[in-house]
């Protein structure tokens, strides 16, 4: 393929120069958009804006721990290494090295409206007294992922999730009634996509099979470990190397007449939700006096074996008088005068005020 | 086509035949080069003794809308059967008839359940309805 001539240069860093790729913050992107009229956009926000001279400008926004520029000019050096030199985030150096499988459009179709993600939920609010841990599952999805991948090649349609005797499956299902014990979606919806182990350990009431994907066996992810630890920036590739396969929104592209969107073309719901669902079990397994959890993190009274493994607990904090929580990701410590985590919310926010 | 040989029905899932197995996984499966070895065997064994005849294959399944809505199809392809690549893989009689479906009702499930090798054409025609 031949090279474009703003590869040569660095890209300049929160400002647009001549003759090079610019990554700018998202505020600054927009600007560009109504200038060049050519651009890409994910979730109405662009990502990405064609500029004159065959360069482009980025967004910085997914580079949440470079914060600043020698660390990014250092990330982007690395990741160059890797022939990704102008990355949109941290898994682009996976999706690079790793060629996820292409799973007809049919397969997808009827899962994925009916995909969730992570389980966060406050099980119980209010101010509790006691001594309570709060501790974090070690590279959560990374940990999923070594557990084995459905073979794609042996995809098969089934509608009989206890049936299948020597075939793993996921189901999009009606349930009869919501399971108040189960993790979440199962405690909150009635129509959901369950594997087959799923079914089985939640104990779900299962009404109706709408559709449902089995497989004979799991491919070794070996390959897929590797590409996602092959940059220094492994943790965060962890967390995000699976988004691609659950995503449903379109990529739009702009131009002066016209706009049109893009599949996503690594689409494999089965594997997404194989992937969540096992982080989602090791949660529940590990929640059952649990007042909080959120995705890969559990406050509770229980002392959890910890380890240093992927997939291993680890103890973030422990509180000593108590704890207060107030909604799903909103806790802090009781003794302290602000909420210790509240998403989107800044420290010093009237906000925090530990009220509960 | 002899007599005693005068339909063959093949069940395309046959743990569930009732669910059936999407049509474009089916068509990687039986595809002659991207093939399941164990699905292309039970394909060629389906057509065995029937090189050079003129027949009739007729697809049934079912695409499902986004709004979860089924409709059955049946698809007729009359053909010559040369080779097992005139029955299944790019440009046979298969790829036809789930194309045909595909093109009229884009972005559905599209199931295939069974197919049954007839003798050519008895004059019926494709058609579609809503399952029951």
């Amino acid at each position: 393929m031949k090279s474009r001539a703003a590869l040569a240069l660095a890209p300049s860093y929160e400002t647009v120069e001549p003759d090079r790729d610019a990554y700018v913050q998202p505020l600054q992107l927009r600007p560009l958009t109504r200038e060049t009229k050519r651009f890409w956009s994910f979730h109405s926000a662009p990502t990405t804006v064609a500029l004159p001279g065959n360069r482009y400008a980025k967004s910085l926004k997914s580079f949440t721990s470079h914060t600043t520029e020698p660390e990014f000019r250092e990330l982007l050096r690395e990741y160059a290494d890797h022939n990704v030199p102008r990355p949109s985030g941290y898994a682009d150096v996976f999706h690079e090295k790793y060629t996820s499988p292409r799973v007809t459009w049919s397969i997808n179709a009827t899962l994925a409206p009916a995909m969730a993600g992570g389980w966060q939920e406050s099980l119980r609010s209010g101010k509790h007294f006691g001594t309570y841990r709060r501790y974090d599952m070690r590279s959560a999805y990374l940990w999923a992922a070594t557990l084995g991948l459905p073979d794609t090649r042996t995809y098969q349609r089934s509608l009989s999730p206890w049936k299948n005797g020597n075939r793993d499956g996921v189901y999009r299902v009606k349930l009869l009634r919501v399971s108040p014990n189960a993790p979440f979606p199962f405690n909150s919806a009635l129509e959901c996509l369950a594997s087959n182990i799923e079914i089985e350990t939640y104990n779900l009431a299962v009404a109706e099979v709408i559709d449902g994907v089995t497989w004979k066996n799991s491919i070794d992810t070996r390959s897929l470990m590797e590409a996602i630890t092959a940059v220094s920036t492994w943790k965060q590739a962890g967390r995000s190397y699976w988004g691609r396969w659950a995503q449903m929104t379109r990529v739009m592209c702009h131009s002066e007449k016209k706009k049109w969107s893009l599949p996503n073309i690594t689409l494999n719901i089965p594997w997404a939700h194989m992937i969540v669902s096992r982080v989602k079990m090791r949660l529940w397994e590990n929640a059952s006096n649990a007042l909080h959890v959120f995705v890969d993190s559990v406050i509770t009274p229980d002392i959890l074996k910890t380890g240093s493994e992927l997939g291993d607990w680890r103890l973030e904090k422990t509180y000593k008088t108590g704890v207060v929580i107030r909604g799903p990701g909103q806790y802090g410590d009781v003794d302290s005068d602000v909420l210790e985590k509240m998403a989107g919310t800044a420290y010093d926010s009237p906000l925090r005020r530990n009220t509960a | 086509m002899a007599e005693e040989r005068k339909k063959r029905v093949v069940i395309v899932n046959e743990d569930e035949p009732k669910a059936g197995n999407y049509a474009y996984k089916f068509y990687d499966n039986t595809h002659p080069i991207r093939c399941d070895a164990e699905e292309i065997a039970r394909m060629r064994k389906s057509l065995r003794g029937l090189r050079g005849e003129e027949v009739t294959m007729v697809f049934k399944g079912q695409h499902i809308d986004s709004k979860n809505n089924k409709k059955r199809f049946t698809v007729r392809r009359t053909f010559t059967l040369n080779s097992y690549s005139d029955a299944f893989g790019p440009g046979s009689a298969y790829a036809s008839a789930i194309h045909y479906i595909r093109d009229k009702h884009s972005d559905d499930q599209l199931n295939v359940m069974n197919f049954s090798i007839e003798e050519a054409d008895s004059g019926d025609e494709d058609s579609e309805y809503d399952e029951e």
